[in-house]
């Protein structure tokens, strides 16, 4: 601590001074408390706001229209499109997920997820081979689903799917994950 | 009116002490043998970071972080702003450039042994220096939002999403959301804009202390005792 206009021996007796008294250390250790329940004050609600996204609360997933029955062909796997049930406004393109619809007679349905189980990239159906196949890595799958070749650890993510009124519905709305599929 | 000037500067140099900064940065002694091009590419590095900045702020002036308009501003910024294309390419290959020339400063300072005692601070600050310039290059990417960005993303969920336990939460937060859309394009703009570049600000500052408290290291040679006080 540093007074100017004094000796060394005078700035030490001052410094031995105001550490000594009660009332400064008093308020010293007041401040310190205060400025800590401010920094509370402050930090509670930024923290609430940030780990809310952790929360996965609301009904993120929920029964999803594909289309009319008739519009998938009988034994052929076919894309699909819809609008994510959870959405923003600002959201655009992002929001319309696809997958893959197997029709395989009747009303037996297969609806796999877009993404690989690898990485997540974007599996495509080759009609000639019968095998969806991943353009990032080389995965490959059976026209079932079930893993052909190459890293995926599993076969495709598959969804739920009812038939109501005519129509395709699938139970989704959320990026499968290998910890979370569909 | 060139001496009134000088008075002015001498006038402000009193009180900020720009020549004393200068003195103890320019004028820092290095050993003879460091005034080797093996030297510059911190410099590089920072040189780059710098055009980034500048860069930066004149693309934010145009650009939309809105999942359903980024790629739209992109195209207004390539083809309809003056000069937009130039800026946007310059940050490009900023960006390419600054990672490049970082490598090559960590493998000097790694193959000069430039971070063993007493500069071992000076190499782990660098250290998050790589992963915040590794990061700003990911998270700028990402602004694009076209195919490459979102199934960019999609790897980093797929990958985030095999942590054990925390897996699904972990996801979920990056995306701000169930699907990779406006929430995380909004994320990560607050990433690339704010968080790490002030990170990296921060840390530079650092590093750049340690450089001149701690020095840099005389250019190793064989049979070269290394002097225990440097």
């Amino acid at each position: 601590m540093a007074i100017n206009g004094l000796d060394a021996k005078q700035q030490e007796k001052a410094a031995a001074q105001i550490k000594g008294t009660p009332r400064r250390a008093f308020l010293l250790q007041l401040g310190f408390v205060l400025n800590g329940i401010a920094a509370v004050l402050v930090t509670v609600p930024v923290l609430g706001y940030l780990l809310s996204s952790f929360r996965r609360e609301g009904p993120f997933r929920s029964w999803i229209a594909l289309g009319p029955v008739e519009s998938f062909l009988e034994n052929q796997t076919s894309l699909a499109k819809y609008r994510n049930p959870y959405t923003r406004a600002w959201d655009g393109p992002t929001a319309d997920i696809p997958c893959w619809v197997r029709r395989m007679g009747g009303e037996k349905f297969q609806v796999f997820a877009i993404n690989c189980t690898h990485l997540g990239c974007p599996i495509r159906w080759f009609q000639e081979s019968h095998l969806f196949m991943c353009p990032c890595h080389g995965g490959a799958f059976y026209e079932d689903g079930s893993h052909a070749s190459g890293p995926p650890p599993r076969g495709l993510y598959e969804y739920q799917y009812k038939i109501e009124n005519g129509q395709l519905w699938v139970y989704g709305g959320q990026l499968p994950t290998l910890s979370q599929p569909v | 009116m060139i001496e009134r000037l000088r008075n002015i500067a001498l006038w402000i140099d009193d009180r900020v002490y720009i020549s004393r900064i200068f003195a103890a940065t320019a004028g820092h002694k290095v050993p003879r043998t460091s005034g080797s091009w093996f030297y510059v590419f911190g410099s590089g590095t920072l040189l780059c970071f710098m055009i980034q900045i500048v860069t930066g702020i004149c693309l934010a002036l145009v650009y939309v972080p809105s999942a359903n308009e980024a790629y739209g501003s992109l195209e207004y910024l390539n083809y309809q702003q003056q000069l937009g294309w130039f800026l946007r390419a310059m940050h490009n290959w900023g960006s390419n450039f600054m990672v490049a020339i970082m490598l090559l400063h960590v493998a000097q300072v790694f193959l000069f042994g430039a971070f063993k005692y007493p500069r071992e601070m000076t190499w782990i600050s660098g250290v998050i220096l790589l992963l915040c310039t590794l990061g700003m290059a990911f998270t700028g990417q990402v602004l694009r939002f076209d195919q490459d960005a979102y199934w960019g993303l999609g790897i980093g969920a797929a990958m985030a999403g095999r942590v054990p336990l925390m897996g699904p939460p972990i996801v979920h937060m990056m995306l701000g959301g169930p699907i990779i859309a406006g929430e995380t394009l909004s994320r990560f703009f607050t990433l690339h804009v704010f968080v790490i570049p002030g990170t990296i600000i921060a840390i530079v500052s650092l590093h750049l202390r340690l450089v001149l408290t701690k020095g840099i290291n005389d250019y190793p040679g064989p049979g070269k005792l290394v002097k225990k006080e440097t």
